[in-house]
């Protein structure tokens, strides 16, 4: 029952499409590859944690 | 938005073929003493930028970029100030429309992402006798829900996440959370009982062993600041299933009781009740962990005595 459990409630592909996005590690990085490449750049800002640093994935946003 | 538009096949085609994406914590970035001085600087440019060219666009009579921490922005390669939106009007088809816009207006031609796309809740570094656990919480709806996933047994199942991608796939319920821990050789050995077991030999861990695990047990809220939370009652008892030579199996047993609140700085009644079920194998002469999974068993998330939310939260050991 718990194996079970633990495994119906692993997070499924549908839930992590974010993943299949090529996010930039940072703004410094995604700022000069931008410009580099000659991209547009898209910056997506929402308020998460005070404690914990790139932690997208347990933020509601 | 999460759930919406950052989940939209259109919009991640988009960004990958055209842009340079990156996400940015705005709380983390401005509250953190520890946040990286350049790229706080970089973070207020941008906002630097959009004021330059709200100011040009009142000038000229034009319509006003929105700002804020909770947005999504368009610059030009030159850093311009493009376009902007608001998460709650930042749904897929408005979003599609200002990446379009930008495409259009500054000519970009297709190409692959520049960065390539990798999990964006990857396994933390760690010592080689360290034990790394990945949590996922999410919230569950009745197996008889319209949004329940058909596919899973029980009471109480995750939502069907073929819903996600869409303009009103924004709820805070609708992703699961995850995160990461790691437990030091030190804390994981005090999972472990002190002497040889038999079969059917029970033993307590330790309660500050038992508080690390328990106290990331809550759902997806706006709140994980841990020192925060609370715990009322925690407990995790141990029991030997089968013992061959050194290698034991365990139940565990466990109970919470812990005061979350949903959002930072407001205090609130919200609770966590759960209990807590899960098996560990282990080496007693190593020692070594094997395996070790846990999950809760009609967990709660609310106020007593009000409407409840059930959220179930599952940890695995992950090598």
């Amino acid at each position: 029952m718990v194996k079970q459990r633990v495994q119906d409630w692993q997070p499924t592909k549908d839930e992590r499409l974010l993943d299949q996005i090529g996010w930039a590690s940072d703004l410094v990085k995604a700022k000069r590859l931008a410009k580099k490449h000659k991209r547009p750049l898209f910056v997506f800002t929402y308020n998460g944690s005070t404690t914990r640093a790139h932690a997208i994935a347990l933020q509601r946003c | 938005m999460r759930a919406s538009s950052l989940s939209n096949k259109k919009v991640i085609e988009l960004l990958n073929a055209h842009f340079l994406p990156v996400y940015v914590d705005s709380t983390y970035l401005q509250a953190n003493a520890d946040t990286d001085t350049v790229e706080l600087a970089a973070y207020r440019d941008l906002f630097a930028e959009l004021n330059r060219a709200n100011e040009q666009r009142r000038k000229a009579g034009e319509r006003r970029l929105s700002t804020g921490t909770v947005h999504a922005y368009v610059f030009a390669p030159d850093g311009r100030a493009l376009d902007s939106r608001h998460v709650a009007h930042a749904g897929p088809a408005s979003v599609i429309e200002m990446l379009e816009g930008a495409v259009t207006t500054l000519k970009v031609a297709a190409g692959k992402p520049i960065v390539a796309p990798s999990s964006q809740s990857p396994r933390p570094d760690c010592a080689d006798d360290a034990l790394t656990l990945h949590l996922t919480a999410r919230y569950l709806v009745p197996s008889n829900s319209s949004e329940a996933r058909q596919d899973v047994k029980g009471e109480f199942v995750p939502l069907d996440a073929s819903r996600l991608g869409g303009e009103r796939s924004g709820q805070w319920s609708a992703l699961p959370s995850e995160d990461w821990y790691v437990l030091e050789r030190q804390e994981w050995s005090r999972l472990l009982p002190n002497a040889r077991v038999a079969v059917g030999d029970s033993w307590e861990v330790d309660l500050k062993v038992a508080e690390t695990l328990l106290t990331r047990f809550y759902p997806t809220t706006e709140l994980n600041d841990l020192n925060k939370n609370r715990l009322d009652e925690r407990s995790l008892k141990l029991t030997a299933l089968s013992v061959e030579k050194d290698r034991v199996c365990a139940r565990i047993d466990g109970r919470l009781k812990m005061k979350h609140p949903f959002y930072p700085g407001r205090d609130d009644n919200n609770f966590v009740n759960a209990t807590i079920i899960g098996l560990i194998e282990f080496d007693s002469a190593k020692p070594h962990i094997h395996s070790l999974q846990i999950a809760t068993d009609g967990a709660t998330y609310g106020v007593n005595g009000k409407r409840l939310q059930q959220f179930g939260v599952a940890v695995r050991n992950v090598r």
